[in-house]
């Protein structure tokens, strides 16, 4: 059984993507993305999975959400202490780059979120409804949180900056707002785009994970510099908080899919928010670290091998 | 067909990491600068990556004369050179209709 969903998951076409594009890297093709495709094709991700999520929700008395968002919140809190904790005492980083590595660890890779909403979806069936108000509640606590670890209580700017940046930012604006579209226009509204948001979405899902993995190898080729321990970190760290992230879910009441996508927004690492937010907030910290980290090394794991292990715990303990 | 003439005038050029973006166009606004930013790969800029981790990174240009990109240059590496990547390099450039850069 364990086998089957390991291969079921590696043979799905989005892994198989990254895949390709981590081969092109490494062969050196001269395979390119041009440079506004990236952009365009993350902006389509987010806003369709907000409009997903913003009708899904619409059917959801609020009194439901209760419960999942704290769960989040704690989920979010608990791993950013760990993340720090395990980048002093492990990494043996100083106070600036463990605060750093906190915040991206303890914050959400939203294409983690939604390679594991597929992941669910296929082997689950439906999944909650609420999982993408929590995707947007889990983006912002963890890096105000990892800028208090780094900086002490005396950081009240930079926590400003942090939530500004993070709330202007464009994952904030495209899943937030197209969760309200969604949630206000319903079911039907949703109808007059569906050709657009929804047919097309794994195709474009494809091919955004395919120039991933050309970045991502990227990134991994900055691993012999950084050494062992932090792959260690980067792969180790995940595990715990994957297994967390769904013991939160299932108390939480989700479904085996819903603790399952909630296990992976957890045990995921920020690479689009975090090292924006950081860089403006501690400016000082290593950020190829954190970058290579978490892309280079964390999503290619939760993508592969993590959301399978998370939905096996998933199924043991729903 | 009327004559126009060509004038010396100064190109500043600011390559950064793209988290920058926003205050730099703001700080740019504020000082009354005509400019244009661009972003994209490091690559796409040419060979000058301006950090060894950043996927992506922004290209500024600003003309003016030298006094007035002079001090803008001034106020931003005294801001920003400590901590964030980020090369700025100037070189004098010909153009016609000059005051259409002046300061707005």
């Amino acid at each position: 059984m364990e086998t089957q969903l390991l291969i079921t998951n590696l043979s799905s076409p989005i892994v198989l993507a990254f895949a390709l594009g981590v081969l092109a890297r490494v062969i050196r093709s001269d395979l390119d993305f041009p440079p506004a495709l990236h952009a365009s094709l993350s902006i389509f991700l987010l806003l369709a999975i907000g409009l997903k999520g913003g009708v899904a929700l619409a059917a959801v008395p609020i009194a439901q959400l209760l419960l999942p968002v704290l769960m989040i919140l704690l989920g979010a809190v608990l791993t950013t202490a760990s993340a720090y904790l395990v980048a002093r005492h492990f990494l043996k980083v100083s106070v600036l780059d463990s605060g750093a590595l906190a915040a991206h660890y303890g914050s959400v890779s939203a294409v983690t979120f939604i390679a594991a909403q597929q992941f669910a979806a296929r082997e689950f069936g439906q999944v909650d409804a609420v999982l993408t108000a929590l995707l947007v509640v889990l983006e912002a606590p963890a890096l105000v949180l990892g800028v208090v670890l780094a900086l002490g209580a005396s950081s009240r700017r930079q926590i400003i900056e942090v939530v500004s940046e993070t709330a202007r930012g464009r994952t904030m604006v495209l899943l937030g707002g197209g969760m309200a579209i969604g949630f206000v226009s319903g079911a039907d509204g949703m109808r007059t785009v569906s050709p657009m948001f929804l047919d097309l979405f794994q195709g474009v899902l494809m091919l955004f994970l395919l120039e991933l993995g050309m970045l991502a190898a990227k990134h991994m080729s900055d691993l012999k510099r950084l050494g062992m321990r932090l792959v260690a970190y980067a792969v180790i760290l995940p595990v715990l908080h994957g297994a967390l992230g769904v013991a939160l879910g299932v108390w939480a009441g989700l479904s085996p899919g819903g603790a399952t996508v909630m296990g992976a927004m957890i045990a995921s690492a920020s690479y689009i928010a975090a090292p924006a937010a950081v860089r403006m907030a501690l400016p000082q910290a290593n950020a190829g670290l954190c970058i290579t980290a978490s892309l280079g090394i964390t999503f290619p794991f939760n993508l592969a091998l993590g959301i399978p292990l998370y939905a096996k715990l998933a199924a043991w303990w729903s | 067909m009327t004559k126009h003439s060509w004038h010396d005038i100064e190109l500043l050029t600011i390559l950064a990491e793209r988290p920058l973006k926003e205050r730099l166009a703001l700080a740019l606004e504020k000082a009354g600068l005509s400019f244009s930013i661009s972003e994209g790969p490091a690559e796409s800029f040419g060979s000058l990556a301006v950090s060894d981790w950043a996927d992506e990174q922004i290209r500024i240009e600003i003309l003016g004369d030298f006094e007035t990109v002079n001090t803008f240059a001034t106020a931003i590496a005294d801001q920003y050179f400590a901590h964030h990547h980020i090369v700025l390099y100037c070189r004098t450039v010909r153009v016609l209709r000059p005051e259409k850069f002046a300061r707005g």
